[in-house]
Protein backbone atom coordinates (compact mmCIF):
# COMPACT_ATOMS: atom_id res chain seq x y z
CA UNK A 1 0.00 0.00 0.00
CA UNK A 2 3.08 2.30 0.45
CA UNK A 3 4.09 2.02 -3.10
CA UNK A 4 0.83 2.98 -4.60
CA UNK A 5 1.42 6.22 -1.68
CA UNK A 6 4.40 7.31 -3.32
CA UNK A 7 3.20 6.56 -6.90
CA UNK A 8 2.64 10.74 -7.73
CA UNK A 9 6.06 11.11 -6.15
CA UNK A 10 7.60 8.63 -8.75
CA UNK A 11 5.39 9.62 -11.40
CA UNK A 12 6.26 13.26 -11.01
CA UNK A 13 9.69 12.57 -11.25
CA UNK A 14 9.91 10.44 -14.34
CA UNK A 15 8.22 13.53 -16.22
CA UNK A 16 10.37 16.48 -14.65
CA UNK A 17 12.87 13.47 -16.23
CA UNK A 18 11.67 13.31 -19.77
CA UNK A 19 11.23 17.55 -19.60
CA UNK A 20 14.72 17.81 -18.71
CA UNK A 21 16.35 15.79 -21.35
CA UNK A 22 13.75 16.72 -24.04
CA UNK A 23 15.19 20.49 -23.54
CA UNK A 24 18.80 19.28 -23.44
CA UNK A 25 18.19 17.42 -26.93
CA UNK A 26 16.67 20.78 -27.67
CA UNK A 27 20.03 22.85 -27.20
CA UNK A 28 22.33 20.43 -28.56
CA UNK A 29 20.60 19.84 -31.39
CA UNK A 30 20.35 23.66 -32.14
CA UNK A 31 23.87 23.85 -31.36
CA UNK A 32 24.79 21.07 -33.74
CA UNK A 33 22.40 22.38 -36.33
CA UNK A 34 24.45 25.97 -35.94
CA UNK A 35 27.82 24.16 -35.73
CA UNK A 36 27.03 22.40 -39.10
CA UNK A 37 24.37 24.49 -41.47
CA UNK A 38 24.57 28.26 -40.13
CA UNK A 39 27.97 28.61 -40.95
CA UNK A 40 28.80 27.48 -44.72
CA UNK A 41 28.21 29.70 -47.69
CA UNK A 42 25.12 27.67 -48.57
CA UNK A 43 23.34 28.94 -46.35
CA UNK A 44 24.23 32.49 -46.58
CA UNK A 45 23.82 31.73 -50.34
CA UNK A 46 20.02 30.33 -49.42
CA UNK A 47 19.46 34.03 -47.41
CA UNK A 48 20.41 36.19 -50.00
CA UNK A 49 18.64 34.32 -53.00
CA UNK A 50 15.92 36.58 -52.76
CA UNK A 51 18.01 39.53 -53.60
CA UNK A 52 18.16 40.46 -57.67
CA UNK A 53 21.66 41.84 -58.18
CA UNK A 54 23.61 39.18 -56.40
CA UNK A 55 27.40 39.38 -56.39
CA UNK A 56 30.20 38.00 -55.21
CA UNK A 57 33.80 40.01 -54.79
CA UNK A 58 37.03 38.61 -54.04
CA UNK A 59 39.41 41.62 -52.82
CA UNK A 60 42.98 39.98 -52.82
CA UNK A 61 46.07 41.61 -50.40
CA UNK A 62 49.14 41.44 -50.68
CA UNK A 63 51.63 38.80 -49.90
CA UNK A 64 53.59 38.65 -46.75
CA UNK A 65 56.76 40.12 -47.35
CA UNK A 66 54.83 43.19 -49.19
CA UNK A 67 52.81 43.56 -46.03
CA UNK A 68 53.40 46.68 -44.16
CA UNK A 69 51.98 47.64 -40.92
CA UNK A 70 50.02 50.65 -42.62
CA UNK A 71 48.48 48.35 -45.03
CA UNK A 72 47.49 46.09 -42.18
CA UNK A 73 45.33 49.02 -40.85
CA UNK A 74 43.79 49.93 -44.09
CA UNK A 75 43.01 46.53 -44.39
CA UNK A 76 40.94 46.08 -41.36
CA UNK A 77 39.59 49.68 -42.05
CA UNK A 78 38.21 48.61 -45.54
CA UNK A 79 37.30 45.27 -44.00
CA UNK A 80 34.89 47.28 -41.54
CA UNK A 81 33.37 49.68 -44.05
CA UNK A 82 32.73 46.70 -46.26
CA UNK A 83 30.94 44.93 -43.28
CA UNK A 84 28.60 47.71 -42.65
CA UNK A 85 27.82 48.41 -45.77
CA UNK A 86 27.00 44.76 -46.74
CA UNK A 87 24.50 44.35 -43.40
CA UNK A 88 22.50 47.28 -44.29
CA UNK A 89 22.21 46.58 -47.97
CA UNK A 90 22.14 42.60 -47.96
CA UNK A 91 22.84 43.29 -52.11
CA UNK A 92 26.28 41.88 -52.26
CA UNK A 93 29.24 39.58 -50.47
CA UNK A 94 32.31 40.84 -50.33
CA UNK A 95 35.13 38.77 -49.03
CA UNK A 96 38.48 39.70 -48.56
CA UNK A 97 41.06 36.86 -48.97
CA UNK A 98 44.71 36.89 -48.87
CA UNK A 99 47.01 35.49 -51.38
CA UNK A 100 48.56 33.26 -48.78
CA UNK A 101 45.59 31.09 -48.76
CA UNK A 102 45.35 30.51 -52.99
CA UNK A 103 44.77 27.16 -51.79
CA UNK A 104 41.61 26.91 -49.35
CA UNK A 105 40.36 29.75 -52.18
CA UNK A 106 40.64 27.22 -54.78
CA UNK A 107 38.86 24.54 -53.43
CA UNK A 108 36.21 27.44 -52.63
CA UNK A 109 35.89 28.03 -55.95
CA UNK A 110 35.31 24.66 -57.09
CA UNK A 111 32.84 24.00 -55.09
CA UNK A 112 30.63 26.94 -56.02
CA UNK A 113 30.50 25.65 -60.07
CA UNK A 114 27.34 27.94 -61.14
CA UNK A 115 28.92 31.15 -59.07
CA UNK A 116 32.08 31.01 -60.51
CA UNK A 117 31.47 33.51 -63.25
CA UNK A 118 29.91 35.97 -61.09
CA UNK A 119 33.57 36.28 -58.99
CA UNK A 120 35.95 39.32 -59.41
CA UNK A 121 39.04 39.58 -58.12
CA UNK A 122 40.40 42.94 -56.95
CA UNK A 123 43.59 44.02 -55.75
CA UNK A 124 42.21 46.81 -53.46
CA UNK A 125 45.53 48.74 -52.81
CA UNK A 126 45.78 48.99 -56.83
CA UNK A 127 42.30 49.53 -57.56
CA UNK A 128 40.09 51.15 -55.55
CA UNK A 129 38.19 52.84 -58.25
CA UNK A 130 37.24 49.67 -59.19
CA UNK A 131 36.30 49.02 -55.69
CA UNK A 132 33.85 52.01 -56.07
CA UNK A 133 32.25 51.39 -59.43
CA UNK A 134 31.66 46.96 -57.84
CA UNK A 135 29.68 48.79 -54.39
CA UNK A 136 28.77 51.72 -56.52
CA UNK A 137 29.25 55.17 -55.53
CA UNK A 138 26.07 56.03 -53.62
CA UNK A 139 26.78 52.56 -51.35
CA UNK A 140 30.42 53.49 -51.16
CA UNK A 141 29.58 57.40 -50.38
CA UNK A 142 32.94 58.74 -49.28
CA UNK A 143 34.48 56.49 -46.79
CA UNK A 144 36.80 55.38 -50.23
CA UNK A 145 37.44 58.85 -50.69
CA UNK A 146 38.64 59.45 -47.41
CA UNK A 147 40.89 56.28 -47.19
CA UNK A 148 42.39 57.46 -50.46
CA UNK A 149 43.30 60.88 -49.61
CA UNK A 150 44.21 60.16 -45.88
CA UNK A 151 45.00 56.67 -45.25
CA UNK A 152 46.74 55.55 -48.34
CA UNK A 153 48.73 58.96 -48.62
CA UNK A 154 52.44 58.75 -47.87
CA UNK A 155 53.52 60.78 -44.69
CA UNK A 156 56.49 61.74 -46.34
CA UNK A 157 56.28 62.09 -50.68
CA UNK A 158 59.16 63.57 -53.12
CA UNK A 159 57.77 64.41 -56.49
CA UNK A 160 60.14 64.67 -59.39
CA UNK A 161 60.32 66.41 -62.42
CA UNK A 162 59.73 64.17 -65.26
CA UNK A 163 62.23 65.13 -67.72
CA UNK A 164 65.11 64.60 -64.92
CA UNK A 165 63.61 60.89 -64.03
CA UNK A 166 63.82 59.95 -67.59
CA UNK A 167 67.44 61.48 -67.91
CA UNK A 168 68.96 59.61 -64.83
CA UNK A 169 66.93 56.45 -66.10
CA UNK A 170 68.09 56.32 -69.72
CA UNK A 171 71.73 55.03 -67.93
CA UNK A 172 70.50 52.68 -66.05
CA UNK A 173 68.59 50.83 -68.51
CA UNK A 174 65.99 53.47 -70.35
CA UNK A 175 63.29 53.01 -67.88
CA UNK A 176 61.79 55.63 -65.28
CA UNK A 177 60.73 53.00 -63.09
CA UNK A 178 64.66 52.57 -62.50
CA UNK A 179 64.90 56.12 -60.89
CA UNK A 180 62.42 55.38 -58.14
CA UNK A 181 63.91 51.94 -57.28
CA UNK A 182 67.24 53.56 -57.19
CA UNK A 183 65.92 56.56 -55.29
CA UNK A 184 64.07 54.31 -52.82
CA UNK A 185 67.07 52.18 -52.20
CA UNK A 186 68.95 55.52 -51.11
CA UNK A 187 65.81 56.64 -49.10
CA UNK A 188 65.96 53.38 -47.10
CA UNK A 189 69.51 54.03 -45.86
CA UNK A 190 68.03 56.82 -44.74
CA UNK A 191 65.60 55.54 -42.57
CA UNK A 192 68.04 53.45 -41.18
CA UNK A 193 70.49 56.55 -40.31
CA UNK A 194 67.83 58.95 -38.60
CA UNK A 195 66.63 55.39 -36.75
CA UNK A 196 70.16 54.53 -35.22
CA UNK A 197 70.51 58.56 -34.53
CA UNK A 198 67.10 59.95 -33.69
CA UNK A 199 65.31 56.58 -32.29
CA UNK A 200 62.20 56.73 -34.62
CA UNK A 201 60.84 54.83 -37.03
CA UNK A 202 60.44 56.59 -40.26
CA UNK A 203 57.36 55.61 -42.61
CA UNK A 204 58.32 54.33 -46.49
CA UNK A 205 58.25 57.70 -48.51
CA UNK A 206 56.87 57.49 -52.15
CA UNK A 207 58.47 58.64 -54.85
CA UNK A 208 55.53 60.18 -57.53
CA UNK A 209 56.54 62.52 -61.03
CA UNK A 210 54.97 66.32 -61.59
CA UNK A 211 54.07 67.56 -64.29
CA UNK A 212 54.12 71.18 -62.84
CA UNK A 213 57.76 70.74 -61.94
CA UNK A 214 60.45 71.64 -64.73
CA UNK A 215 64.21 72.26 -65.19
CA UNK A 216 65.34 69.38 -62.98
CA UNK A 217 63.48 70.48 -60.09
CA UNK A 218 62.11 68.28 -57.41
CA UNK A 219 60.29 68.80 -53.89
CA UNK A 220 59.79 66.95 -50.75
CA UNK A 221 56.22 67.61 -48.94
CA UNK A 222 55.85 66.47 -45.61
CA UNK A 223 51.44 65.41 -44.91
CA UNK A 224 51.12 67.33 -47.97
CA UNK A 225 52.50 70.60 -47.52
CA UNK A 226 55.89 71.78 -49.55
CA UNK A 227 58.65 71.37 -47.45
CA UNK A 228 61.42 72.37 -49.78
CA UNK A 229 62.49 72.77 -53.04
CA UNK A 230 65.36 71.56 -55.23
CA UNK A 231 66.69 73.07 -58.36
CA UNK A 232 66.24 76.55 -58.90
CA UNK B 1 68.28 80.96 -42.93
CA UNK B 2 69.17 77.00 -43.22
CA UNK B 3 66.46 76.77 -46.41
CA UNK B 4 68.32 79.11 -48.49
CA UNK B 5 71.62 76.91 -48.20
CA UNK B 6 69.95 73.54 -48.75
CA UNK B 7 69.01 74.85 -51.90
CA UNK B 8 70.81 73.55 -54.90
CA UNK B 9 70.36 72.75 -58.69
CA UNK B 10 70.59 69.18 -60.40
CA UNK B 11 72.61 70.14 -63.66
CA UNK B 12 74.70 66.89 -63.25
CA UNK B 13 75.16 63.34 -62.67
CA UNK B 14 77.49 63.83 -60.02
CA UNK B 15 77.99 66.59 -57.30
CA UNK B 16 81.66 67.53 -56.01
CA UNK B 17 81.68 69.24 -52.70
CA UNK B 18 85.42 69.79 -51.24
CA UNK B 19 88.16 72.53 -50.81
CA UNK B 20 87.34 76.23 -51.83
CA UNK B 21 90.84 75.83 -54.18
CA UNK B 22 89.24 72.32 -55.49
CA UNK B 23 85.89 73.72 -56.30
CA UNK B 24 87.27 76.60 -58.02
CA UNK B 25 89.47 74.07 -60.61
CA UNK B 26 86.16 72.20 -61.64
CA UNK B 27 83.60 73.35 -64.59
CA UNK B 28 79.91 73.04 -63.93
CA UNK B 29 77.32 75.08 -61.87
CA UNK B 30 77.75 76.04 -58.57
CA UNK B 31 75.53 74.68 -55.84
CA UNK B 32 74.95 73.82 -52.17
CA UNK B 33 75.53 70.51 -50.35
CA UNK B 34 72.21 69.41 -48.74
CA UNK B 35 73.29 68.05 -45.41
CA UNK B 36 75.93 70.16 -44.34
CA UNK B 37 75.36 73.54 -46.33
CA UNK B 38 78.89 73.33 -48.33
CA UNK B 39 79.51 74.47 -51.49
CA UNK B 40 79.93 72.87 -54.44
CA UNK B 41 80.08 72.22 -58.06
CA UNK B 42 77.70 70.10 -60.48
CA UNK B 43 80.37 67.88 -63.05
CA UNK B 44 79.80 65.33 -65.23
CA UNK B 45 81.07 61.67 -65.80
CA UNK B 46 84.20 62.87 -67.73
CA UNK B 47 85.66 65.08 -64.68
CA UNK B 48 84.76 62.38 -61.92
CA UNK B 49 88.29 61.68 -61.65
CA UNK B 50 89.89 64.87 -61.74
CA UNK B 51 87.53 65.45 -58.70
CA UNK B 52 88.58 62.88 -56.98
CA UNK B 53 92.27 63.16 -57.37
CA UNK B 54 91.42 66.92 -56.17
CA UNK B 55 90.50 65.32 -53.07
CA UNK B 56 86.27 66.47 -53.48
CA UNK B 57 83.66 64.39 -51.79
CA UNK B 58 81.68 63.46 -54.41
CA UNK B 59 77.70 62.16 -54.22
CA UNK B 60 75.26 60.94 -56.65
CA UNK B 61 71.96 62.49 -57.92
CA UNK B 62 70.26 59.96 -56.17
CA UNK B 63 72.26 60.37 -52.73
CA UNK B 64 71.76 64.21 -53.38
CA UNK B 65 68.25 64.10 -52.90
CA UNK B 66 68.04 61.81 -50.40
CA UNK B 67 71.04 63.88 -48.18
CA UNK B 68 67.95 66.62 -48.17
CA UNK B 69 65.89 64.28 -47.54
CA UNK B 70 67.53 63.46 -44.24
CA UNK B 71 67.88 67.36 -43.45
CA UNK B 72 64.25 67.69 -44.09
CA UNK B 73 63.69 64.63 -41.99
CA UNK B 74 65.48 65.91 -39.06
CA UNK B 75 64.32 69.27 -39.11
CA UNK B 76 60.64 68.31 -39.25
CA UNK B 77 61.18 64.85 -36.70
CA UNK B 78 58.60 65.91 -34.45
CA UNK B 79 55.81 66.78 -36.78
CA UNK B 80 56.70 63.07 -38.28
CA UNK B 81 56.50 61.46 -35.31
CA UNK B 82 52.78 59.96 -35.57
CA UNK B 83 51.02 58.78 -32.47
CA UNK B 84 50.26 55.08 -34.36
CA UNK B 85 54.77 55.74 -34.41
CA UNK B 86 55.00 55.71 -31.07
CA UNK B 87 52.49 53.25 -30.51
CA UNK B 88 54.67 50.62 -32.25
CA UNK B 89 57.45 51.62 -30.58
CA UNK B 90 55.91 51.48 -27.49
CA UNK B 91 54.96 47.86 -28.20
CA UNK B 92 58.29 46.73 -29.19
CA UNK B 93 59.86 48.45 -25.71
CA UNK B 94 57.27 46.87 -23.05
CA UNK B 95 58.19 43.40 -25.13
CA UNK B 96 62.08 44.38 -24.18
CA UNK B 97 62.04 46.10 -20.87
CA UNK B 98 58.57 46.73 -18.72
CA UNK B 99 55.41 47.60 -19.18
CA UNK B 100 53.20 50.54 -17.15
CA UNK B 101 49.76 52.14 -17.87
CA UNK B 102 50.65 55.64 -17.79
CA UNK B 103 52.82 54.68 -21.17
CA UNK B 104 49.49 54.23 -22.78
CA UNK B 105 48.28 57.83 -22.73
CA UNK B 106 48.76 60.49 -25.24
CA UNK B 107 50.62 62.38 -22.22
CA UNK B 108 53.67 59.97 -22.69
CA UNK B 109 53.59 60.67 -26.47
CA UNK B 110 53.29 64.33 -26.31
CA UNK B 111 56.52 63.90 -24.15
CA UNK B 112 58.40 62.42 -26.34
CA UNK B 113 57.62 64.89 -29.13
CA UNK B 114 58.37 67.59 -26.90
CA UNK B 115 62.13 66.10 -26.45
CA UNK B 116 62.10 65.50 -30.59
CA UNK B 117 61.17 68.96 -31.39
CA UNK B 118 63.84 70.30 -29.03
CA UNK B 119 66.22 68.56 -30.64
CA UNK B 120 66.74 65.71 -28.30
CA UNK B 121 66.93 61.95 -29.48
CA UNK B 122 64.84 59.65 -28.11
CA UNK B 123 67.63 56.58 -28.71
CA UNK B 124 67.88 55.86 -25.05
CA UNK B 125 64.34 54.91 -24.57
CA UNK B 126 64.82 53.40 -20.96
CA UNK B 127 65.93 56.32 -19.32
CA UNK B 128 63.17 58.81 -21.16
CA UNK B 129 60.21 56.12 -20.16
CA UNK B 130 61.76 55.62 -16.79
CA UNK B 131 61.33 59.54 -15.54
CA UNK B 132 58.11 59.56 -17.71
CA UNK B 133 56.69 57.42 -14.91
CA UNK B 134 58.36 58.87 -12.32
CA UNK B 135 57.36 62.15 -13.09
CA UNK B 136 54.02 61.05 -13.75
CA UNK B 137 53.45 61.19 -9.96
CA UNK B 138 53.64 64.58 -9.46
CA UNK B 139 52.03 66.55 -12.87
CA UNK B 140 49.84 65.07 -15.59
CA UNK B 141 50.72 68.69 -17.34
CA UNK B 142 52.63 67.30 -20.50
CA UNK B 143 54.58 70.66 -20.49
CA UNK B 144 55.61 70.39 -16.86
CA UNK B 145 56.40 66.60 -17.49
CA UNK B 146 58.88 67.68 -20.15
CA UNK B 147 60.57 69.64 -17.72
CA UNK B 148 60.97 67.29 -15.14
CA UNK B 149 61.92 64.35 -17.92
CA UNK B 150 64.73 67.09 -19.46
CA UNK B 151 66.35 67.12 -15.68
CA UNK B 152 66.57 63.44 -15.33
CA UNK B 153 68.02 62.56 -18.57
CA UNK B 154 71.41 65.48 -18.39
CA UNK B 155 73.45 62.37 -20.66
CA UNK B 156 71.03 62.41 -23.22
CA UNK B 157 70.60 66.18 -23.29
CA UNK B 158 74.36 66.70 -23.08
CA UNK B 159 75.77 64.13 -25.50
CA UNK B 160 72.93 65.42 -28.20
CA UNK B 161 74.51 69.26 -28.51
CA UNK B 162 78.34 68.33 -27.61
CA UNK B 163 80.91 67.69 -29.89
CA UNK B 164 82.69 64.73 -29.76
CA UNK B 165 85.43 65.90 -27.35
CA UNK B 166 82.68 66.59 -24.89
CA UNK B 167 82.53 70.15 -25.04
CA UNK B 168 79.30 72.31 -25.13
CA UNK B 169 80.13 75.58 -27.20
CA UNK B 170 76.98 77.92 -26.27
CA UNK B 171 75.81 81.17 -25.92
CA UNK B 172 74.81 82.52 -22.03
CA UNK B 173 71.59 84.75 -21.75
CA UNK B 174 72.11 87.37 -19.93
CA UNK B 175 70.98 87.38 -16.07
CA UNK B 176 69.43 90.94 -16.05
CA UNK B 177 66.68 89.58 -19.01
CA UNK B 178 66.22 86.42 -17.20
CA UNK B 179 64.86 88.71 -14.07
CA UNK B 180 62.61 90.43 -16.33
CA UNK B 181 61.12 87.67 -17.78
CA UNK B 182 60.42 86.32 -14.18
CA UNK B 183 59.42 89.76 -12.78
CA UNK B 184 56.34 89.40 -15.32
CA UNK B 185 56.03 85.23 -14.79
CA UNK B 186 55.31 86.25 -11.00
CA UNK B 187 53.08 88.77 -11.66
CA UNK B 188 50.76 86.76 -13.61
CA UNK B 189 50.44 84.31 -10.94
CA UNK B 190 49.83 87.19 -8.49
CA UNK B 191 46.84 88.19 -10.34
CA UNK B 192 45.83 84.27 -10.69
CA UNK B 193 46.40 84.15 -6.41
CA UNK B 194 44.13 87.74 -6.37
CA UNK B 195 41.35 85.91 -8.16
CA UNK B 196 41.71 83.03 -5.68
CA UNK B 197 41.78 85.00 -2.38
CA UNK B 198 38.28 86.86 -4.01
CA UNK B 199 36.70 83.24 -4.29
CA UNK B 200 38.05 81.74 -1.52
CA UNK B 201 39.79 78.67 -3.26
CA UNK B 202 42.60 77.49 -1.30
CA UNK B 203 46.47 76.77 -2.60
CA UNK B 204 45.58 73.18 -3.83
CA UNK B 205 43.11 73.87 -5.91
CA UNK B 206 45.59 76.81 -7.18
CA UNK B 207 47.67 74.04 -8.58
CA UNK B 208 45.46 72.59 -10.50
CA UNK B 209 43.76 75.97 -11.75
CA UNK B 210 46.90 76.39 -13.42
CA UNK B 211 46.58 73.52 -15.34
CA UNK B 212 43.44 74.76 -17.23
CA UNK B 213 43.61 76.50 -20.58
CA UNK B 214 42.54 79.92 -19.37
CA UNK B 215 45.72 80.04 -17.53
CA UNK B 216 47.75 78.82 -20.39
CA UNK B 217 46.29 81.10 -22.84
CA UNK B 218 46.71 84.23 -20.40
CA UNK B 219 50.57 82.75 -19.60
CA UNK B 220 51.27 82.85 -23.58
CA UNK B 221 50.01 86.33 -24.28
CA UNK B 222 51.77 87.53 -21.79
CA UNK B 223 55.21 85.93 -22.88
CA UNK B 224 54.12 87.29 -26.33
CA UNK B 225 53.97 90.63 -24.34
CA UNK B 226 57.49 90.48 -23.85
CA UNK B 227 58.52 89.36 -27.03
CA UNK B 228 57.36 92.27 -28.62
CA UNK B 229 58.77 94.60 -25.99
CA UNK B 230 61.65 96.69 -26.64
CA UNK B 231 64.32 94.51 -24.69
CA UNK B 232 63.76 91.41 -26.85
CA UNK B 233 64.29 93.54 -30.06
CA UNK B 234 67.74 94.30 -28.92
CA UNK B 235 68.34 90.58 -27.65
CA UNK B 236 67.39 89.27 -31.55
CA UNK B 237 70.46 91.53 -32.88
CA UNK B 238 72.95 89.51 -30.39
CA UNK B 239 71.30 85.99 -31.34
CA UNK B 240 71.37 86.99 -34.80
CA UNK B 241 75.51 87.63 -34.95
CA UNK B 242 75.82 84.52 -32.71
CA UNK B 243 73.70 81.86 -35.29
CA UNK B 244 76.38 83.44 -38.05
CA UNK B 245 78.90 82.52 -35.75
CA UNK B 246 77.26 78.91 -35.57
CA UNK B 247 77.02 78.31 -39.45
CA UNK B 248 80.51 79.47 -39.92
CA UNK B 249 81.41 76.68 -37.71
CA UNK B 250 79.02 74.30 -38.24
CA UNK B 251 78.10 74.35 -34.77
CA UNK B 252 74.38 73.73 -33.30
CA UNK B 253 73.22 77.43 -31.80
CA UNK B 254 72.51 76.58 -28.14
CA UNK B 255 71.63 79.13 -25.55
CA UNK B 256 72.33 78.25 -21.96
CA UNK B 257 69.66 79.89 -19.18
CA UNK B 258 68.26 79.61 -15.37
CA UNK B 259 66.10 76.16 -15.17
CA UNK B 260 62.58 78.37 -14.28
CA UNK B 261 63.21 80.51 -17.19
CA UNK B 262 63.79 77.81 -20.07
CA UNK B 263 60.39 76.97 -20.98
CA UNK B 264 59.42 81.21 -21.04
CA UNK B 265 62.19 81.74 -23.22
CA UNK B 266 62.16 78.91 -25.71
CA UNK B 267 58.70 80.27 -26.22
CA UNK B 268 59.50 84.03 -26.75
CA UNK B 269 62.04 82.75 -29.29
CA UNK B 270 59.76 81.54 -31.09
CA UNK B 271 57.78 84.68 -32.09
CA UNK B 272 61.08 85.82 -33.72
CA UNK B 273 62.82 82.87 -35.19
CA UNK B 274 60.62 80.66 -36.83
CA UNK B 275 62.10 78.60 -39.42
CA UNK B 276 65.52 77.80 -37.52
CA UNK B 277 66.12 75.81 -34.60
CA UNK B 278 67.60 77.23 -31.51
CA UNK B 279 67.92 75.26 -28.93
CA UNK B 280 67.23 76.44 -25.27
CA UNK B 281 68.63 74.24 -22.31
CA UNK B 282 69.08 74.92 -18.59
CA UNK B 283 72.16 74.68 -15.88
CA UNK B 284 70.42 71.87 -14.35
CA UNK B 285 70.45 69.63 -17.65
CA UNK B 286 74.29 69.46 -18.36
CA UNK B 287 75.95 66.27 -17.27
CA UNK B 288 79.33 67.13 -14.58
CA UNK B 289 81.51 65.19 -17.64
CA UNK B 290 80.73 67.58 -20.75
CA UNK B 291 82.38 70.96 -20.69
CA UNK B 292 80.33 74.55 -21.33
CA UNK B 293 82.27 76.83 -23.67
CA UNK B 294 80.71 80.42 -23.39
CA UNK B 295 81.12 81.33 -27.24
CA UNK B 296 79.17 84.97 -26.17
CA UNK B 297 76.51 86.58 -24.65
CA UNK B 298 73.39 87.33 -25.78
CA UNK B 299 72.53 90.59 -24.23
CA UNK B 300 69.79 93.69 -25.17
CA UNK B 301 71.64 96.22 -27.04
CA UNK B 302 69.91 99.05 -25.75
Amino acid sequence: MEIFKNLDLYLMSIVISIVISFIIGVIVGLAFFRFLVFKTDNFKNMINKNSKDEEIVEIKTANNSDKLTEDKKNEKLIKKIIKIRTTNNSVRNLRLISVDSKENTKNKDNNRGNNENKVKKVDWRQKLDEIVKLLGEELVGDTIWIIREFFLQSRIEIFVDISLMSNLGKKKGGRVLLFVDELLKEVNEVRKIIFSEWGVIIPNPSVKDDINLKNNKYVIKIYGVEVDKGGN
Amino acid sequence: MVLKLIRGEINGNFFAVGHEDAISKLNGKKGFDPLYGLAGVWISESELEHAKELGCLIRDCFSFISAHLQKVIEDNISEIFDESDYYNLLSAFEKKYFRHDFLRTSISYKVLKNLLSEGISIKQLRNIMSAIILGSNYTKDPEKLTEYVRMNIPLVISESFATPDKIIYAAKLDPEIEDLILKKLENLERDYLKICNNYDITSTVFSQLRDESDYYISYLQTLYDIAKSNIIFGVENSIKEYLGYCLKRNLKPVIVTSLKVRRAFKEILKFHFKNVNIFVISNFEIHPDYQVKFISNITSSI
